[in-house]
């Protein structure tokens, strides 16, 4: 993939990513942020979906509020990401694609853990203390957001999958 | 090239990780001495405030059923003594109260400039805050009040003719319960049984 053509793909995926954040704010962390950087990193890699990660967070943030959860969110991806990499990379070891639905299950399970890391934030300002009454009254956004992004793998997949790929091939 | 990509990756979130777990256990330590100096800032306040309570209350020469209890407290200093005190008249206005009627009550004041607004002992529900009997009692007395923020946010800007920010620019409405000023929002704190909430009007001119 040429460095233009990468550049422009992580411009539009990030815009995708910044509209629906900022489009979906009443809805209690339901959003295909999260889906879309798995899908992301299974075709394109893992450093493609870090920049998008740095793209989306950054941009969407001076519109939502930025802090020093911005930073939280950036490293939740990035763990993610990585996560993803790792799922991936067993997969093609035994020469298989992710299944739809492993992957769908897998991007349920990282709703909590992007709640988990954000919330590592207070750990950092306040202690242990502070993290435990601050994740255990978060554990139901993460279930909303677990549930969100199980919802918009299935949605999603399918069809940006067959996307990505053909892209992919197209402008190898 | 994805293999170095991945190595540096896993190196920096380990890193980053091992950062947030220092820091995090450096602060856990520290935490426990920030608790114990709030806990100390808030008794000293308490027994300021309960000073401050008395000299007010000898200007205003309001001799009533709240001033009496408070100006118990204030004139043992011990905090220690000041809680037994405290448990012992709840006790005893809850058996009272328990002889005559169930209903739950708190005593409400609120000190304008010089003067006092109003006065009234009034019943609370389960999970009462302190803003919604400021806001009960409004409503049953017809006296206007200006919010900004909602729920555990809130904010009371004015009450009647008195808005924050008219009588020098730190003047503006606090509230003290039992003579203490609690950390947190009105519409945070929940009242219990035979509280003395007062909200004052702090004004520096």
């Amino acid at each position: 993939m040429s460095k233009s053509k990468e550049i422009s793909l992580i411009g539009i995926l990030a815009a995708v990513n910044i509209a629906s954040r900022i489009a979906l704010q009443s809805l209690p962390n339901i959003k295909p942020v999260t889906s879309l950087i798995i899908l992301s990193v299974i075709v394109f890699g893992l450093s493609f979906g870090i920049k998008l990660t740095f793209v989306t967070t950054i941009v969407s943030n001076i519109y939502l509020g930025m802090g020093i959860w911005t930073f939280f969110q950036i490293f939740a991806w990035i763990v993610i990401c990585l996560l993803t990499q790792g799922v991936v990379d067993i997969f093609h070891k035994v020469k298989k694609e992710p299944p739809l639905l492993f992957m769908a299950v897998f991007s349920f399970c990282m709703g909590y853990v992007f709640g988990f890391i954000v919330s590592l934030e207070q750990f950092v300002v306040g202690g242990v203390g502070l993290f435990i009454s601050y994740y255990s009254v978060g554990i139901a956004f993460d279930t909303m957001h677990a549930i969100g992004n199980f919802a918009f793998y299935l949605l999603c997949a399918p069809f940006f999958m067959k996307l990505f790929i053909k892209e992919k091939e197209h402008f190898l | 090239m994805n293999k170095q990509v991945k190595k540096y990756t896993t190196l920096y979130v380990t890193i980053i990780f091992i950062g947030i777990g220092m820091l995090g256990f450096f602060h856990s330590d520290s935490s426990q001495s920030y608790s114990s100096d709030v806990a100390h800032k808030s008794i000293l306040t308490m027994e300021k405030s309960a000073e401050k309570k008395e000299t007010s209350q000898q200007k205003e020469e309001t001799s009533d059923k709240v001033s009496q209890p408070q100006k118990q407290q204030s004139s043992n200093q011990q905090p220690q003594s000041q809680q037994s005190q405290q448990s012992q008249k709840e006790e005893t206005t809850s058996d009272v109260s328990s002889l005559i009627e169930k209903k739950e009550e708190v005593t409400l004041t609120i000190l304008g400039i010089n003067k006092t607004i109003g006065q009234e002992n009034v019943e609370i529900e389960d999970g009462d805050s302190v803003f919604s009997v400021l806001k009960r009692y409004t409503t049953k007395h017809q006296i206007s009040m200006k919010t900004s923020g909602y729920g555990s946010m809130i904010y009371v800007r004015g009450i009647g003719d008195l808005v924050e920010h008219e009588h020098g620019a730190g003047s503006g409405w606090v509230y003290k319960v039992n003579g203490a000023s609690p950390n947190i929002s009105a519409g945070n704190y929940e009242v219990s049984q035979g509280d003395v909430i007062v909200w004052e009007y702090i004004y520096s001119e």
